[in-house]
Parts: structure tokens; C-alpha cells; sequence
């Protein structure tokens, strides 16, 4: 940096950092620059971490202030006024600005052709937007939205783009035909493409280069597999002692390894961190080789109420299988027939957390009673009589339960993406009470399409959404508020929901409840009716097992370079809190590696 | 000759048209398509799609249109060179597979002449002694080279290149050459690792050639011509590689065509274990994410190397064998 200060190609540091820069306290102790980080694949974003307006705290429970100097929600929750920290500058030195949040919602947001539908929260017809001077900018919404905070915490780097760049490529700001012979010319099917690809980097990351960004480093080469990063010369945050951060001079992001060669590279001691590629099976051989790949393994928690979490179809089409899976006792009966003590000794090593599918201890919503009542003990007996009197008794004498008619019980359980050996265990477990469910293991994308066209008895999915940020806003797994690949407990209710009741099934009054209950938990004005509200959820999901947890709040290996410091040694890991997020990788720093 | 030549050719165009239809209704028959990849990796991203919206998406990259639109759209651009816009990727076909194109090339010839190097000597080897301990000694070796899973070779071996020869794991380079230019050091650098494929799909083929070389040789040697020539002082090397040789090498010869599409490929799965850069991954990737335009171009790609493959083999086989003659 301080050459390229020399040589005038950048101004002094002080003039690139706002006046009043974002202190962050490194986690040990204060870093030192240089060195070039070696990170596979996805893990490196949450080595240079999307930078939002608001930021997750490490307990994923509370939100705080990051790029803002200030949130003011009106009395009535309906207003925010987000006060941008001044001085704040994109990669290229750009001010960061309220236009870039206007030109997000106005240009991007609101055009039909690039977003075919707004985004939640903004979808309601009558969200505003207005600027209300450079630092300052104001959302409205027609209804209250009290967690709104939590949305620009865990989502907030989405509803911005640089708008000095991003003009470059819109349609509102270029001639059109100009802007579609070059989306033609360099290969992108429509100007849509060619913006998002440029622009929000496209889901997977184009090749971009020197795209303005504001996290701590920015794509700036590529090679063959390899992606490089450089340290962001903008970026708006120092150390105590005034030092500008990131410590890390750059990031080599390497792509397409399977997570067997991430396991055997860190080994090996080519990686300077991994964690995405891990599950608790690794721990072993993780723990094994650190003498010899230079590395030490940190155990953190994964942020989940559950690791494998069962959905079941509520909505399937055939009626003769939908009644026995929308009966509630059959549910309780699969739930109290898995054995999580056992689970969490042979899976965990005995760390996690055996329980229903429920929020985390953490939690606002959470109520002990509540959940002691969710069915969530080991207790084959009572499960056997549940399905006894369900009429899921064993007509045959094979040992395996048949349908109340008579007939096989052919369920299925259907898996995305690989192969969980928790599952196994649990299958083994409904077998001991007579229940003979068979395995599938599918691609995710097709699940997904199994799951839109209801022919999925069974899904699994790892059962997040279960803190402070995000289970007020996305309760997936307690109401019919979207279904998914990991998530098919009510598609057809969801579609009903979604399109006001032209489509789908219509839901069953308890459904309705859930999501009047949620509507009005977003958007009640008293704090303690919103947490009751939310704990209302919580009694439908005790009561009606909606989907059936395991065992949760697992163990993730972190494994750390032992050149590489002030990564804690223990954290959350998870969709939460955006893996470690709260945790600064900013300030993590290199020495040179001991030979 | 020339008649044949030119005959061959002409059939050759119906037939990848009908290659191409069928490659477009393989990709087309599974549910899905890319943008239901898309929006799993979408949604991976926490970002909820709603079902909407994946409509939106499907309009936008014109997977809504009827099945023979999209396949005139696809097939048009092709012929034209155009070989189709990645759409989990979002970068053009042409793009992607020129990147790829030099080290999958690279790999891949290695990868023959490893074969050749190896497999013709063991095969005449093992056919003048046939039967003696060393014949089933590389029998069962190529066979061992055939049988273990690739992808099982490939991890065994970059376990020993790592602990023995202190290699790094998958990729071509060391951290040190990664973006370092080509030079010498470098180059060594490629040989240190590059073995590892070249071997494990090297191996991974001898088998077969092994085996057809063998077997024609065994044919061969008894016959009377070679009875004459012995029995007029002709030292055994020249007369095992000047004759019979020449003729066993026929199945060698009717297959070579069959590396074309192979050069261009590489293999998939060694490619996805060790991370390449080949072309092979991204294929793979193609198919798993139903991205058409990508899967599609590339199996069209490799079609037409096969089918111009076996016109050069054919050919071949006619000016090598005079027995041979087309009418």
C-alpha cells in the first residue's frame, strides 16, 4: 500500500479511511500486516466477509450497527432512517452513499425485468424509499416491520450496489442498444445477465475484476483454477491502534475441490483455513494430523437446532398416504421413536444437543416447558402405541407395519445432495418400531423439483433459522412460509398462501393460525406480545411436530493455520450468524509459517 | 478409395444430426433445468426463491418455449459456432471450453503415449512368451489398472506424490508456481505433477489393448509366413516387429480414431478428484446442473471428433492392411 502511496497512485491512508473510522477489537491481540491466505472455494467469502449495513453479534441473538452511525425506527415500526457513516468509500474511493441504496431499490428492486419479483421485505406495494440527504435514507413500509434491523443485518450488503458503477450496465442509464450489442458481444443472452454477472457478481461469482466492493478484499485476477483477492485500500475499519484493517495482504481462493481434497490439502498444510468442508466425522482425522499439516483443529458449535431435520408432507397428493403423514400422532410416534442419546454418541462424540426441532435455548422465544412437551424424549413404547392407534399395526407378521388399510407402507425419505450417515441411524431406529422407511438420495435441484411437483413424502435439511436474526423473519420449519429443497412440510400450502388461494391446497386452520400469528408477531407493536407470539409458534410446533429435530448445536471443526491468529477458538458456525461473521476476519493475521 | 472417402463423409452429416437430437432430448428427459440448479445454489446463498420468480427465470432464458424451439435456437448457433451461453455459470460455452482446451489436450496425448509406451512392449511381450510368469505378471496388472476405480488410484497416488515426492495436493502447480510464468522450473514443477493423471488414465486403458494385442499376435505367430521366415535365419526381433506385429496392431489402428474425442475430453472424474483444468469437470458440472448449452455443446463436440474419428480410422486401416479394400 504505502508504495502505491509513493508512487501516486493512491492518497495516504488517512484520506482513504472515514474520519471517524469503525474500531474493531482484533479477538488476541493487534495484528500485523502481510501475507497471502490460501482458502477453497465458498469458505473464502467468509474469509472477506459481505460488509451490510448492520452486523450479527458473535451470540447470533442481536444485531449492531456496522456501516450505519445510526437506525431510527419510527414509534409505529413502519418508518427506518438508516444514517450512513460519512467518510465511508467503495474499493475504488467512491463515497459510499445513499444513492447507492436508492439506485438498488429504484433500478434494480423495482425493474421488472431484472428482479421478476422484489425482494422481501420491500415486495408490499406500498414500500418506499427516499433519500433524504447524501448520508441519509429512508425506508417505509405500509405495514410495521419491527425485525427489519435483523434483515439488513443478515441480508443488508444486498440492497446496495455501487450506483457510479452500476450505472454503467442499466438499461436507465445507457442507450439500450448499446448496452444489448455488448451483453451480445461478450456472450451474455440478455443485458439482465450481463448486469447481474457484472454487477452482483452473479450467484457464482463472474469473472469480474476491480468491481467496487466494500468488504475487505476484492477480486482482482484470476488463473487457470484460482481466484486472487487483494486487501480492499478503502476499507473503512481500523484496529485500536488506529492501524487500517485487513492484516492479510491477499486471498488465493482456490476452485472445484471436492471437500475430500480440501480435508487432504489442509492436511497436507497448503490451506490456511477450512470449515465448510468439515462435519463432526472429520474431527478424527483432523485431530490426527495437526502435528504434521501445521494446523490446530477448533471446535465450534453449529449454529443449528438440529443437524438433520425431518420434514414431512402435509399437502401429498395421494389422500391415502396424506392422511397418515398429516396425522399428528404419527408424527409424535416418529419423533419419540428415534433414539438422539444414541445419535449424538455415535455421531457427535456426545457435544451436541439431543432435542425436537425448536428454537435455540438462545432465544427470546424460547420457553423450557414448551419444550419439554415437544415430543422430543426417546421412548419406543409410547411410540409404538401412537402408531397403534393411528392403525399402523404389522397385519402380516414380517415384523414391518402395514398402511391402516392394509398394504406395504412404502415411505420414503428423501435426502439432497450427499449421503448423512445420521440418517442411516435414525431409519435403523423407525425400524426397531416397526417402520420401514427406505432412503433416497437425490441432487438437490432435483428434489427441489420433486418437492414444487409434491411428490416427496419425507425431506431432510440442516434445521436453521433457529435464533434471534432470523426465525422472526424466516421460520421456515414452523409455517407454511416457504418450501424448498431441505423443506417440504407444506408446498402446497405455501403456494395457497402465496397466491391468496388460487392455487395449492387450502391449509388447515391450525396453518392459518400459524401464519396470522406470525403476521401479527412482525408487526405488533408491543415487544412482549411479539415474544409471546413467537412462543405460540413454538406450542403448534411442540404439539403438532411439524418437523422432527435430532441433534442439534453439533460440533464444526475449524481448522486454523497455526500462522494464522485471532480466529477464536470457539464460535457459532452457521446460516445464522453467517458462519463467522460476527467473529471479524478481518482481523485475522499471518506470521510466517514455522518450518 | 477416394470414392469411399467422400461417400463416408456425406453419411457422416444425417447421422450427427441425429446425434444432435438425441443428445438434446438425453438432456432434456430428466425434470429440471439449469435454473432449477440455479436456484438451489440461490437458495444455498439463503436467498428464498419464490415459485414465481423461478417462472421469471425460466422465461428469461427461454426454457418456457416449446421443446423444438429451444432445440433450432441450440442447434443453429452451434453450426454457427456459437456453442451456447453456460447459464449456472453465466459465461459463454465457447469461453469455458477454450480456457480448458490446452492442459486437457496436454493430458490427454501423455496419457497415449503412456498407453502406447507401455502397453504395446507388454503386449509382445506377452504373447512370444505366453503363458510364463511374467505373461500373467502384467496381465494382472493391466487388469489391476482397469479394475481399481479411478478416482481410488487417482487419491492413492496423490497420496504417494505428496508424502514421497512432496508434491501438493490436486491442481498442476505448487503453491509456488501458481502464478508464476512459464519456465523451466515450472515446467519441472507440471512433469512432478501431471503423472498422476497421465497414470491413472493411462492405466485405466491399457487393459484392453493389452489383451486384443495379445490375443492377434498369438494368431499370427504360429502361421506359416513367419514358420518361412524363421526357418531362413531371420533374427527373432526382426521378425517378430516386421510382420506379425504389423498385423496385430489392425484393432490398434480401428480405434485410434476413438482418441479424438478422448484428447478432448480428459477424464471426468480424474479430472474432478485431482482438480484439472480439463474439460472433463466441466462437463460433468453441465449434466448434474442440467445446464443444456454447456453439457450439450461439449457431447456434441465429442460426437463429432468420434464420428470424424473413425472415418480417419477407417482410412487408416485401408492404407496400413492392404488386405483391406473398399469398393
Amino acid at each position: 500500500m504505502k508504495d502505491k502511496v509513493r508512487a501516486g497512485e493512491l492518497p495516504p491512508v488517512e484520506e482513504r479511511l472515514p474520519a471517524d473510522p469503525i474500531v474493531v477489537e482484533p479477538y488476541a491481540r493487534i495484528g500485523a500486516y502481510g501475507g497471502w491466505a490460501r482458502i477453497a472455494g465458498w469458505e473464502t467469502f467468509y474469509f472477506s466477509h459481505y460488509e451490510g449495513p448492520m452486523r450479527i453479534c458473535p451470540q447470533g441473538a442481536t444485531v449492531r450497527l456496522n456501516l450505519l452511525e445510526r437506525l431510527v425506527m419510527s414509534e409505529d415500526g413502519k418508518v427506518f432512517t438508516l444514517h450512513l457513516r460519512p467518510g465511508v468509500k467503495w474499493s475504488d474511493g467512491h463515497p459510499h452513499t445513499a444513492d447507492d441504496y436508492i439506485f438498488w431499490f429504484e433500478h434494480i428492486n423495482r425493474n421488472w425485468e431484472l428482479s421478476p419479483l422484489p425482494r422481501e421485505p420491500f415486495d408490499a406495494p406500498g414500500t418506499r424509499i427516499t433519500k433524504v440527504d447524501t448520508y441519509t435514507v429512508q425506508y417505509e413500509f405500509e405495514s410495521p416491520h419491527f425485525y427489519f434491523a435483523n434483515d439488513l443485518a443478515h441480508s443488508g450488503h444486498r440492497f446496495r450496489v455501487p450506483a457510479h458503477f452500476a450505472k454503467r450496465y442499466h438499461v436507465d442509464f445507457v442507450e439500450s442498444g448499446d448496452l444489448k450489442a455488448r451483453a451480445q458481444r461478450l456472450g451474455f443472452i440478455n443485458w439482465m445477465d450481463y448486469f447481474s454477472a457484472v454487477v452482483e457478481q452473479g450467484y457464482r461469482g463472474s469473472t469480474v475484476f476491480n468491481r467496487p466492493t466494500l468488504r475487505s478484499h476484492q477480486l482482482v485476477r484470476r488463473q487457470q483454477q484460482n481466484f486472487y483477492y487483494e486487501r480492499n485500500p478503502y476499507y473503512p475499519k481500523v484496529d485500536p491502534q488506529g492501524q487500517q484493517l485487513p492484516y492479510v495482504d491477499g486471498i488465493t481462493r482456490i476452485l472445484g475441490l471436492r471437500p475430500e481434497i480440501v480435508t487432504a490439502q489442509m492436511v497436507a498444510g497448503e490451506l490456511t483455513m477450512a470449515a465448510l468442508a468439515f462435519d463432526a466425522s472429520s474431527l478424527p482425522f483432523l485431530l490426527r494430523n495437526e502435528q504434521r499439516g501445521g494446523y490446530t483443529t477448533y471446535l465450534w458449535t453449529e449454529y443449528l437446532a438440529s443437524a438433520l431435520s425431518i420434514s414431512i408432507n402435509q399437502t401429498f397428493a395421494d389422500p391415502a398416504v396424506r392422511d397418515i403423514l398429516a396425522d399428528a400422532r404419527f408424527r409424535r410416534a416418529l419423533s419419540m421413536a428415534i433414539n438422539r442419546q444414541e445419535i449424538n454418541e455415535a455421531r457427535y462424540f456426545g457435544l451436541g444437543r439431543p432435542g425436537p426441532m425448536f428454537v435455540l435455548p438462545t432465544s427470546k422465544f424460547y420457553d423450557e416447558d414448551t419444550f419439554r412437551q415437544a415430543h422430543g424424549e426417546y421412548d419406543p413404547q409410547a411410540a409404538k402405541a401412537l402408531l397403534d392407534e393411528v392403525g399402523i399395526v404389522d397385519r402380516t407378521g414380517d415384523g414391518r407395519r402395514n398402511r391402516p388399510g392394509g398394504g406395504k407402507l412404502n415411505l420414503v425419505l428423501e435426502q439432497p445432495g450427499h449421503h448423512d450417515p445420521t440418517v442411516e441411524m435414525v431409519l435403523e431406529q423407525w425400524r426397531e418400531v416397526g417402520l420401514d422407511i427406505h432412503l433416497r438420495v437425490v441432487p438437490g435441484s432435483f428434489l427441489r423439483i420433486r418437492a414444487e411437483s409434491n411428490q416427496v413424502h419425507m425431506g431432510t435439511g440442516p434445521g436453521d433459522r433457529v435464533g434471534d436474526t432470523l426465525f422472526p423473519n424466516e421460520p421456515m420449519w414452523f409455517l407454511p412460509f416457504r418450501q424448498g429443497r431441505d423443506m417440504v412440510t407444506w408446498g402446497q400450502w405455501v403456494r395457497w398462501f402465496q397466491t391468496d388461494g388460487q392455487e395449492g391446497q387450502e391449509p388447515t386452520s391450525e396453518a392459518k393460525d400459524l401464519m396470522r400469528w406470525w403476521n401479527e408477531m412482525r408487526s405488533h407493536p408491543d415487544r412482549a406480545e411479539r415474544i409471546k407470539l413467537g412462543k405460540r409458534i413454538m406450542q403448534s410446533q411442540a404439539e403438532h411436530v411439524w418437523a422432527i429435530g435430532t441433534v442439534g448445536l453439533t460440533p464444526q471443526p475449524v481448522a486454523v493455520a497455526n500462522h494464522l491468529h485471532n480466529v477464536p477458538k470457539r464460535g457459532y458456525w452457521g446460516w445464522d450468524t453467517k458462519l463467522n461473521y460476527p467473529y471479524h476476519p478481518e482481523t485475522h493475521f499471518m506470521t510466517t509459517p514455522s518450518p | 478409395m477416394l470414392n469411399y472417402a467422400i461417400r463416408r463423409t456425406f453419411v457422416m452429416l444425417p447421422l450427427l444430426l441425429l446425434i444432435s437430437v438425441v443428445v438434446f432430448i438425453l438432456m432434456e428427459l430428466p425434470p429440471g433445468d439449469a435454473v432449477s440448479a440455479m436456484v438451489e445454489g440461490l437458495e444455498m446463498d439463503g436467498q428464498p426463491v419464490s415459485e414465481q420468480r423461478v417462472a421469471a427465470l425460466r422465461a428469461r432464458y427461454h426454457l418456457d418455449d416449446p421443446l423444438h424451439v429451444r432445440y433450432l435456437r441450440w442447434i443453429t448457433g452451434f453450426l454457427r459456432g456459437d456453442l451456447g451461453h453456460s447459464i449456472t455459470l453465466q459465461q459463454p460455452v465457447n469461453e469455458l471450453v477454450w480456457e480448458r482446451l490446452g492442459y486437457t489436450v496436454l493430458i490427454s496425448l501423455l496419457c497415449v503415449l503412456f498407453t502406447l509406451i507401455v502397453a504395446f512392449p507388454i503386449s509382445i511381450y506377452s504373447a512370444i512368451w505366453q503363458y510364463s510368469l511374467s505373461d500373467h505378471a502384467f496381465t494382472v496388472l493391466a487388469f489391476l489398472g482397469m479394475a481399481i476405480p479411478n478416482f481410488v488410484l487417482a487419491l492413492a497416488l496423490m497420496y504417494v506424490g505428496h508424502r514421497y515426492f512432496g508434491s501438493s495436493i490436486g491442481g498442476l502447480y505448487s503453491v509456488e508456481f501458481e502464478e508464476a510464468p512459464m519456465s523451466f522450473a515450472k515446467m519441472l514443477d507440471l512433469l512432478k505433477h501431471i503423472w498422476i493423471p497421465v497414470v491413472v488414465i493411462g492405466t485405466a486403458g491399457m487393459a484392453g489393448l493389452v489383451r486384443t494385442m495379445r490375443a492377434n499376435l498369438l494368431d499370427e505367430l504360429p502361421k506359416p509366413y513367419v514358420v518361412a521366415a524363421r526357418a531362413r535365419g531371420c533374427g527373432p526381433m526382426k521378425l517378430v516387429l516386421k510382420y506379425p506385429v504389423r498385423i496385430a496392431i489392425n484393432p490398434f489402428i480401428s480405434t485410434v480414431g476413438w482418441l479424438l474425442p478422448t484428447l478432448f475430453s480428459g477424464d471426468a472424474i480424474v479430472g474432478v478428484v485431482l482438480n484439472l483444468p480439463t474439460i472433463g469437470p466441466l462437463l460433468l458440472a453441465g449434466v448434474q446442473n442440467q445446464d443444456m448449452q454447456l453439457a450439450g455443446s461439449i457431447i456434441m463436440i465429442l460426437s463429432i471428433l468420434t464420428v470424424i474419428g473413425t472415418l480417419i480410422s477407417d482410412l487408416l486401416l485401408a492404407v496400413v492392411d492392404p488386405r483391406i479394400r473398399y469398393e
